[in-house]
């Protein structure tokens, strides 16, 4: 990897703190694949869905916990 | 606080991902179909951590539930449109899909990215104001990363 980018990406880890660890922390595995193309996209695929089904059931705790209408109604296309 | 943060974050994930060299593969190159998901799965998770961000700053008290509400809410917009756009990637596998059924959701996941109010975090100031779309442009960068892989890929 680039040294540059290596140190902006470390650089903005220490001004963001946990949530950037975090985030990293879940990127990086991302970042390096194995040798095997079908697993590496089989996995990415599954990454992909539990991030977003993770994010929908947070979503929607966080909203009814608030007294908040939890409705994720598409914006039409502009 | 937060909006540095959002920006940032935004930051660090396009450094990380749209930078080729950043995806590593053990024992080959990286395929054009590997480089889909994977943007695809960041976004994913970007959009995750956006979430959890803005649930974190309600709960430490530096913003209103009403305030994040709007934030919180077009993170399970996106996350609904994206379920989709994986759909459509994982059928691409196996059958041949077409490039403007991805482009209208993504279209669709950033017009709810930029229906996110400036205001919405008492963004009054017009410099954080244009921080805060470029972070909204950011993440939009990220979801034309996946068209962008997906038309390499040979999706038409």
């Amino acid at each position: 990897m680039n040294p540059v980018l290596i140190s902006e990406i470390v650089s903005l880890i220490l001004q963001l703190g946990p949530l950037a660890m975090e985030l990293f922390l879940k990127l990086e595995p991302m970042l390096n694949l194995g040798p095997d193309e079908k697993a590496n996209i089989a996995n990415a695929i599954a990454a992909a869905n539990t991030a977003d089904q993770d994010t929908l059931g947070k979503v929607s705790a966080w909203m009814v916990a608030n007294g908040f209408k939890a409705t994720f109604v598409a914006v039409p296309k502009a | 606080m937060y909006r540095i943060s959002v920006r940032k974050a935004s930051a660090l994930v396009i450094a990380l991902l749209l930078t080729t060299a950043c995806i590593h593969k053990t024992g080959g190159t990286v395929t054009p179909w590997e480089k889909v998901t994977t943007y695809n799965a960041a976004l994913a998770q970007a959009n995750n951590t956006l979430e959890q961000g803005a649930e974190s700053v309600a709960s430490s008290g530096l913003a209103t539930p009403a305030q994040v509400a709007p934030i919180i809410s077009v993170s399970g917009q996106v996350a609904t449109l994206h379920l989709q756009v994986t759909a459509i990637i994982q059928q691409a596998q196996t059958t041949t899909v077409s490039l403007a059924s991805v482009q209208a959701l993504v279209d669709q996941i950033k017009a709810s990215i930029q229906s996110i109010p400036p205001t919405s975090l008492g963004l009054k100031n017009p410099k954080t104001q244009q921080a805060f779309s470029q972070d909204v442009s950011s993440l939009s960068t990220l979801a034309d990363a996946i068209l962008t892989s997906l038309q390499a890929a040979g999706v038409k």
